[in-house]
C-alpha cells in the first residue's frame, strides 16, 4: 500500500464522499437508469396483474366457513376459465355491479343438470352429491327439483350451519363468473 | 416549456375549479349518493332526537310519491310506499341495536334513460353492529329532476342469484 492510500483510508474528509456514494449504490444500484427501467417494468407488472388478472379480495361474513374465514385474503383468477369450462367444486368469484365486491361460492351444479336439496343433501340428477367441504344440515330442503337451463349454475357457501333463508345461494348465469378462487 | 407547462397545469385547475362550481348530473348524483349512505348510517349510541332527526334528513332526499321494493335478508320483500312511511321506516331501522352501517360500490350511472331521469345501478353493504355477514344486494335507484334538484323516486333490489325456493 502506498503512502497516499493510508492517507486516504484514514481521511475522514475523503471517506464522505465514498459512504455517500454506497449508499447511492444501495438505493439505486451501480446504473440508476437501468435500476429505475427495471422498477417500472415490475411496477407495470405487478399493477396488469393484480388490476387484471389476480384480483385481490378479502372475505366478508361466514357463508364459506370453513373453508373460507371471515376477514381471509385471497386471489381471483380471472384466467382460469379463458380455455375451460367452470367445473363442479370450483369456488368462484361472482359479480354483482362491478369488480369491488363479489360473492365467493362453489359451483354444486352445472348447466343442463337437475338439482334438489333434501334434508341437507344435494341431489344431482337424482343422485346424491359426496360434498368433503361441508357437514350437511338437514334443515336445508328445497320445495321440488329445479332443472338447469344452459349457462346456468347452481352456487352455493360451504357454511350450510346457517339458515337456507339466511344464506345468499342460487341460480347464476354464466357471465356473472369472475374466475376461480386461486387458493 | 416551462410556460407550457405552466398553462397546462392552469387548464387543468381551471376545468376542475369549473367542475366543483358548476356540478354536471353524474356529479350531483354521486354527491346524493355519498350523503345518503352516511344518513342512513347510525351509531349505536345516537340519540332518540338526533335519530328523527336522520329520519327527516333521510325522507329529503326522495320524492314524496317513492316507491321502494327491497329484498331484505331471507328473502322477504319489503315495501314502502311515499315519504311519510319512509320515515317511519327509517326511524325503525336507525333504533335497530348495535347500530347501521350501509356503503355503496361498484356505481353504475345511466344518465341517457331520459331527459329529466336517471337511473343508477350499484352493489349496496349493510352491516349492523355485532353481525359478522353483512348484507350484499344490487340496488337499482331511478332518479328525477324536481324543481332543478334530483331526488330518487324509486329503488329496488336486483337479483344477482336467482333463489331457490
Amino acid at each position: 500500500m502506498s503512502g497516499t492510500d493510508q492517507q486516504s483510508a484514514s481521511d475522514p474528509v475523503a471517506a464522505e464522499p465514498r459512504k455517500a456514494a454506497n449508499w447511492r449504490v444501495l438505493l439505486a444500484g451501480r446504473n440508476p437508469r437501468v435500476t429505475l427501467a427495471r422498477a417500472c417494468v415490475l411496477a407495470t407488472i405487478c399493477f396488469v396483474l393484480f388490476k387484471f388478472i389476480l384480483l385481490p379480495a378479502r372475505i366478508t361474513g361466514e357463508s364459506m366457513e370453513p373453508t373460507y374465514r371471515n376477514g381471509g385474503v385471497n386471489l381471483i383468477n380471472r384466467l382460469a376459465y379463458f380455455g375451460s369450462k367452470p367445473q363442479r367444486g370450483d369456488v368462484i368469484g361472482v359479480t354483482l355491479t362491478g369488480r369491488n365486491i363479489q360473492y365467493f361460492k362453489r359451483i354444486i351444479a352445472m348447466p343442463g343438470e337437475t338439482f334438489w336439496i333434501r334434508e341437507g343433501v344435494v341431489y344431482i340428477d337424482g343422485q346424491a352429491l359426496a360434498e368433503t367441504y361441508t357437514t350437511p344440515n338437514v334443515n336445508w330442503t328445497t320445495k321440488e327439483e329445479t332443472s338447469l337451463g344452459p349457462e346456468k349454475y347452481v352456487v352455493i357457501g360451504d357454511n350450510r350451519s346457517m339458515d337456507m333463508a339466511l344464506h345468499e345461494w342460487g341460480i347464476i348465469k354464466r357471465d356473472r363468473i369472475v374466475g376461480k378462487v386461486f387458493f | 416549456m416551462p410556460i407550457v407547462l405552466a398553462l397546462a397545469l392552469l387548464g387543468i385547475a381551471g376545468c376542475r375549479v369549473f367542475q366543483i362550481l358548476f356540478p354536471g348530473d353524474e356529479a350531483k348524483i354521486l354527491k346524493l349518493l355519498d350523503e345518503l349512505n352516511q344518513a342512513v348510517s347510525a351509531k349505536a349510541s345516537t340519540k332518540p332526537l338526533s335519530q328523527m332527526r336522520n329520519a327527516a334528513h333521510l325522507a329529503g332526499f326522495f320524492t314524496t310519491d317513492v316507491e321502494i321494493r327491497a329484498k331484505g335478508p331471507g328473502g322477504g320483500v319489503q315495501r314502502i310506499s311515499g315519504r311519510t312511511q319512509l320515515q317511519q321506516v327509517a326511524l325503525t331501522a336507525q333504533s335497530m341495536s348495535g347500530g347501521l352501517n350501509l356503503r355503496f360500490e361498484d356505481i353504475v350511472l345511466d344518465l341517457g334513460s331520459e331527459e329529466y331521469a336517471v337511473t343508477c345501478r350499484l352493489t349496496a353493504i349493510a352491516t349492523r353492529g355485532g353481525d359478522p355477514n353483512p348484507w350484499v344486494q344490487i340496488l337499482q335507484f331511478d332518479f328525477k329532476e324536481v324543481d332543478g334538484d334530483w331526488m330518487i323516486a324509486r329503488v329496488e333490489t336486483v337479483d344477482a342469484v336467482e333463489r331457490i325456493q
